[in-house]
């Protein structure tokens, strides 16, 4: 073979070479570019989305904020669940469904009562009797698990979604009606509390979305989370509004959104625990109402679904629910995923 | 001996190979014409409860102007003042101003009903399916926004672009007399 014949040999071969890289690279960027979806056909990829909605920066949470670790996961698939209460003896108690389910503090199931219907929420008094709140009225059972009497429903309007028991007292939220109603351990209804009222300075309640909460403070006032005005506010027995806290804002010290806090309880001390829907956020609240700390904020939640749990599309705007226990410890549950973790303080 | 077998000869042979593909020819006439009937009773559709507000609806139809564009259940909405479907996630102000709102083309407009409440309605003219709105009202509110396609703009293609490139597989056909896939309020 003589030097030309070689040289156009090698060149040839160089040429196939290179082509043969080139087209890997191609092959390799269009790869990149393209994404397989439906039917095995392919689309463009786009990640950069010029209309996103994007949420990002508002989701990171400075560490120094930080009050509460996750200590552990108590319970998985629990994704029925719409309400959550502890009791004093270490036990918490979970309706999901059409049953309260009562658990021991390690997760185990001790107890279940089983309902007519699927029901919205529950309070437990100090003998451990529980009201359970369903669309438009209350049953009662004994801490056996007995049915002590159903009260009368509330009308076509009426949507409940938090109760609040002390000692003979039971405060219902009514969003339908956007009022709470005041009752008697009888059964009789007593009184009607934050519906508008000038005279009283009462702005009235404004509850856009299905998540209206009240309990019972250690001051011994009825706490009432007005949603869509983005406080809380307290109110005598009588229905005298108390004091209020809380603004509508982004930042980590108020409430996001268009309607929270969407739950709220309250530790040992007097501290309120507030839960956020939408960017997810569990925080404290001093007694005043000044911003404390972060308890759990939006990575924790999406470490729910980094664990192979999807979010329910079809509920948007679903919110955390807390639980306080008697050691100030925090029990979250994240009804989107069905997980219930407990965060212990920071020391 | 002579040979009782019947044989198969070539004009046979022909004669049954050309009526085989005549009928196989009317077949897949048949077929056509039935795939044909078929698309005339099926329109394409969005389920919202899959839509993940991606943004292809505004940039993979075939039309200029896409056929998706955003409708409101007004049953579900609550009115809000801080409405997330309407205000950027951190507005200076809840106003009408331009730099305070979400949609990029203004299409989502806010009226003052009674204290503390406000109406938003979409300007179909103006929106391009952008489905930022959907997002910012699913991530707060009550889903009450969402997309669906348009079908006096829809031009019903066989393969709808959008469908193709939709990374949730929310759309599909359905039956032409039920056209919508409308949010309702639950009444649970």
């Amino acid at each position: 073979m003589s030097d030309s014949e070689q040289q156009r040999d090698l060149s040839r071969r160089n040429f196939i070479r290179i082509g043969a890289a080139g087209g890997a690279i191609a092959g390799l960027g269009a790869l990149a570019a393209v994404k397989i979806t439906r039917d095995g056909k392919q689309t463009s990829d786009d990640a950069e989305n010029p209309f996103e909605y994007d949420l990002t920066e508002l989701a990171h949470i400075d560490p120094a904020l930080m009050r509460y670790r996750p200590a552990d996961t108590i319970a998985r698939n629990l994704k029925d669940a719409v309400d959550l209460q502890a009791s004093a003896d270490g036990r918490f108690h979970i309706i999901s469904a059409d049953r309260v389910i009562t658990y021991d503090e390690n997760g185990a199931v001790v107890a279940t009562i089983n309902l007519s219907a699927p029901a919205h929420c529950l309070a437990l008094d100090d003998s451990g009797a529980a009201y359970v709140g369903f669309t438009d009225h209350v049953e009662v059972f004994d801490a056996k698990g007995a049915r002590r009497a159903a009260w009368a429903p509330q009308g076509d309007r009426a949507y409940f979604t938090s109760l609040a028991v002390s000692a003979d007292h039971v405060f219902i939220a009514d969003g339908g009606n956007r009022v709470v109603l005041h009752y008697n351990v009888a059964g009789e209804l007593i009184g009607r509390i934050a519906e508008k009222d000038p005279q009283r300075h009462i702005d009235g309640l404004l509850i856009p979305s299905p998540y209206f909460d009240v309990a019972v403070g250690p001051s011994g006032h009825l706490w009432v989370a007005n949603t869509g005005r983005h406080r809380l506010e307290a109110f005598t027995f009588d229905g005298d509004l108390v004091r209020t806290w809380g603004h509508a804002t982004m930042a980590i010290e108020g409430f996001c959104g268009c309607c929270n806090p969407c739950h709220f309880t309250f530790l040992p001390d007097g501290r309120f625990v507030t839960c956020e829907k939408g960017l997810m956020r569990v925080k404290v609240y001093r007694a005043d109402g000044t911003f404390d700390g972060v308890v759990a904020g939006p990575a924790d939640f999406d470490q729910d679904v980094a664990e192979g749990l999807s979010v329910t599309p079809a509920a948007p705007g679903v919110g955390p629910i807390a639980a306080a226990d008697a050691a100030g410890r925090i029990l979250v549950l994240n009804p989107a995923t069905g997980i219930l973790q407990r965060f212990e303080p920071i020391a | 001996m002579p040979d009782d077998t019947p044989h198969s000869t070539r004009r046979d042979f022909l004669t049954g190979w050309v009526r085989g593909s005549a009928l196989l020819g009317t077949g897949a006439l048949a077929g056509v014409l039935s795939g044909r009937s078929q698309a005339t009773e099926t329109v394409w559709q969005i389920d919202p409860d899959k839509c993940i507000q991606c943004h292809r609806c505004a940039t993979e139809c075939v039309l200029t102007e896409s056929a998706v564009k955003c409708v409101h259940a007004f049953a579900m909405c609550g009115y809000c003042d801080l409405c997330t479907g309407y205000f950027e996630p951190r507005p200076n102000e809840l106003n009408t101003g331009a730099e305070n709102q979400l949609c990029p083309t203004g299409a989502l407009q806010r009226s003052f009903i009674e204290d503390p409440y406000y109406q938003y309605t979409i300007d179909d003219k103006k929106c391009i399916g952008c489905s930022r709105c959907v997002a910012g009202c699913a991530a707060f509110g009550n889903g009450s926004l969402f997309l669906q396609i348009r079908h006096d703009r829809c031009v019903n293609c066989n393969e709808c672009s959008i469908a193709m490139a939709c990374p949730s597989e929310a759309i599909s056909r359905v039956p032409a007399e039920t056209p919508y896939k409308l949010k309702r309020v639950n009444e649970t």
